[in-house]
């Protein structure tokens, strides 16, 4: 009986454990930690810790809402290049941590120290998303994995665990739901008018 | 046979050139290499280049979700090959080469290329040139150069586009209203 209890509670510590380790890996891809370390160790950023990020993901990977199945977000501060070779340099960087396999879709470029940078790329039925973001000494490091039918789906019906984001479908569904109510009061009201 | 050879070396590469020269005139993809050059002068810059997998994506999305115009502007891009956006913005007046945008504009005299606006104005000594290039009845490609004292836009968008539904759909999903002015003479009523 003993043994069976430990079993389970292994059991259950095992998928926890499974359920979390699925998407970290699939997220934090070579491309992503690359360019992480590139900010890194040429700019000296010093990495930003997000309260709770842990959790966020975890709900994600979880809910998947608007088709994101796992995503990530690496925040930088102080880091410390110059603004002349920042976009060579960058541009550099990006183009040896993306393989052939990703499409270089926008470039922003601003002599002040700003710079985005975005790639994508088709996995199976997903579509991977990376964006770079560099304003004056903070970075942003973000990559995201969604299902374009997934989104389709949400456009159409916009709804988190079967809760309604969309206001108008929302109102609706409460309008009918007091109608239904004063239906039953009215019945009510009516039944105990007979009983007197 | 010896004869024959000799032909062949002849006509060969003339075939070749001349396919090089149909196939460069068919297509619509401009290029951009000489505006590297401006990278450096300019204050901004900004690359967008959206082709293949992405537009194939944008199809998908639109025609499933449940909206008519949503619908209407996944079909309009359905044939759409490539969009390709570049913007230099520039701190100083003519602080770039005009012979860079030049050449962009140079390489939309080439056959295939038909102009389609033409706008000079002194202000800000702007330049804006419309171009399109047809296969056939099929509209395969635009190009829009726009060059003013501290700005440089081309865009150049590739594969057949449906501009009736387009204007249709200004206004709609963001994209730009299309105002077109009528002719107040004309639509004066008769006394």
């Amino acid at each position: 009986m003993l043994m069976r209890k430990k079993i389970l509670i292994a059991l259950t510590f095992l998928t926890f454990a499974f359920t979390f380790a699925v998407p970290t890996a699939d997220a934090k891809g070579g491309e992503y930690k690359s360019v992480v370390k590139h900010l890194k160790t040429k700019y000296q950023a010093k990495k930003v810790k997000i309260p709770f990020m842990w959790l966020a993901r975890f709900a994600v990977s979880v809910v998947r809402p608007a088709g994101v199945k796992s995503f990530s977000v690496t925040l930088f501060e102080d880091l410390k290049f110059s603004r002349e070779t920042l976009d060579e340099e960058m541009q550099a960087a990006m183009r040896n941590s993306f393989s052939a396999d990703w499409s270089p879709i926008l470039r922003v470029r601003s002599r002040n120290g700003e710079q985005v940078y975005m790639y994508m790329r088709e996995a199976g039925k997903s579509v991977k998303l990376a964006v770079v973001t560099i304003d004056k000494k903070q970075a942003a490091v973000i990559r995201a994995t969604f299902s374009p039918d997934k989104l389709a789906e949400f456009i159409n019906n916009p709804k988190i665990f079967g809760i309604s984001l969309d206001d108008n479908k929302q109102q609706a569904t409460d309008k009918i739901s007091e109608r239904k109510e004063n239906v039953v009061m009215e019945e009510k009201n009516e039944e105990q008018k007979k009983d007197n | 046979m010896k004869l024959f050879n000799h032909s062949l070396k002849i006509v060969l590469p003339l075939l070749l050139l001349l396919l090089a020269i149909t196939a460069n005139a068919q297509d619509a993809r401009l290029r951009f290499e000489r505006l590297n050059a401006l990278e450096n002068k300019a204050e901004e810059v900004v690359e967008v280049n959206i082709d293949g997998k992405l537009l194939e994506l944008a199809k998908r999305v639109m025609v499933k979700v449940d909206d008519p115009n949503s619908k209407k502007i996944g079909q309009a891009i359905s044939g759409l090959k490539g969009i390709y956006v570049r913007v230099y913005n520039f701190e100083k007046e003519n602080e770039y080469n005009v012979a860079d945008v030049d050449e962009i504009r140079l390489q939309l005299q080439s056959p295939g290329w038909e102009k389609l606006v033409n706008v000079r104005s002194k202000k800000d000594n702007q330049k804006i040139d419309v171009f399109t290039m047809f296969t056939g009845d099929v509209m395969s490609g635009v190009a829009v150069v726009v060059s003013e004292s501290k700005s440089i836009a081309v865009i150049n968008v590739i594969g057949p586009i449906d501009i009736d539904l387009l204007a249709e759909m200004s206004g709609k999903l963001n994209i730009p209203k299309i105002e077109i002015e009528k002719d107040i003479k004309a639509e004066k009523p008769k006394n």
